[in-house]
């Protein structure tokens, strides 16, 4: 085995001087410095259009919910049935915590979900 | 990390690793480099997530490990067609007499098996450890063991 290590250790590869290697480098690092950042803002703008969605629905839901809640069935006067949408409206009144806390709970943790999916930590 | 003190690490760890990447490359110092630029900009970009559980010099020679590999398998991967010209990859005068004076090296060398070759080339030109090379080649120190003994005993019958 002596041979072996002899001759290897006597073959040593020496790189030759490349003066302009570490200011390439430099550059090449300076590149992709641009390219992170417009991939972070873009991340970040992503992000905060998932949160802008999220709190629109939320807030579209919840208008929805008083809607139904608190406008009497016989206000609708389009032809739909009335007996419907009073039961409906019952049935909210009864239930609306029971209801609208699961689901607004649900869509909060889904949006956090997609949110931290998105950010694309590892 | 700031590029600054990227810089400043990599300054240090620089010749060793275009070595690593020279021997692996067969003496085709420009392929070398190229593949060393290319794994200090990924561990530039990466370097968030180096946690300083290795050494910074281990998950460099790591990631210039992946990137040699990435383009070995995109070289395999690449077809010629038979009636292409062939274009030659001229080396520089320098780089001829550097690849002529280690002709033997990179030949002993090629003739091994390409984890074989990275183990060989750690151990005696990086003086790295076993544990070391396991864990820039991510295997096991058994096999590095098996890889350097195989190594040494083709190594020695081409000696010979």
């Amino acid at each position: 085995m002596n041979q072996v290590d002899e001759f290897l250790r006597l073959h040593k590869p020496r790189p030759a001087d490349n003066p302009t290697f570490i200011l390439e480098v430099r550059n090449k690092m300076h590149a992709a410095e641009g390219i992170k950042a417009e991939v972070d803002r873009q991340r970040r703008l992503s992000r905060l259009a998932l949160a802008v969605t999220l709190a629109a629905g939320l807030l579209l839901g919840a208008c929805l919910a008083a809607l139904v809640i608190l406008f009497p069935s016989e206000n609708f006067a389009c032809g739909a049935d009335v007996n419907v949408f009073a039961r409906l409206s019952g049935f909210f009144k009864d239930c609306s915590p029971f209801i609208f806390l699961p689901l607004a709970g649900g869509a909060t943790a889904l949006g956090l979900l997609a949110v931290q999916k998105g950010s694309g930590r590892f | 990390m700031s590029p600054e003190r990227f810089t400043e690490l990599v300054r240090a760890e620089q010749e060793s690793l275009r070595r690593f990447l020279l021997a692996l490359c067969s003496g085709n110092a420009m392929e070398a480099d190229d593949i060393a630029q290319d794994a200090l900009v990924r561990a530039y970009v990466a370097s968030g997530s180096f946690l300083g559980l290795s050494k910074f010099s281990t998950w460099l020679f790591r990631i210039a490990y992946n990137c040699y590999a990435d383009r070995l398998r995109r070289k395999t991967a690449e077809t010629v067609p038979a009636d292409a010209p062939q274009v030659l990859n001229l080396p520089s005068p320098d780089e001829s007499d550097d690849r002529f004076r280690y002709q033997r090296l990179y030949h002993a060398l090629d003739s091994l098996s390409e984890k074989e070759k990275a183990v060989t080339v750690l151990h005696y030109f990086e003086e790295r450890s076993v544990k070391e090379i396991a864990s820039i080649l991510q295997i096991p120190s058994g096999t590095v063991k098996y890889h350097l003994f195989n190594a040494r005993n083709h190594l020695k019958s081409l000696l010979q």
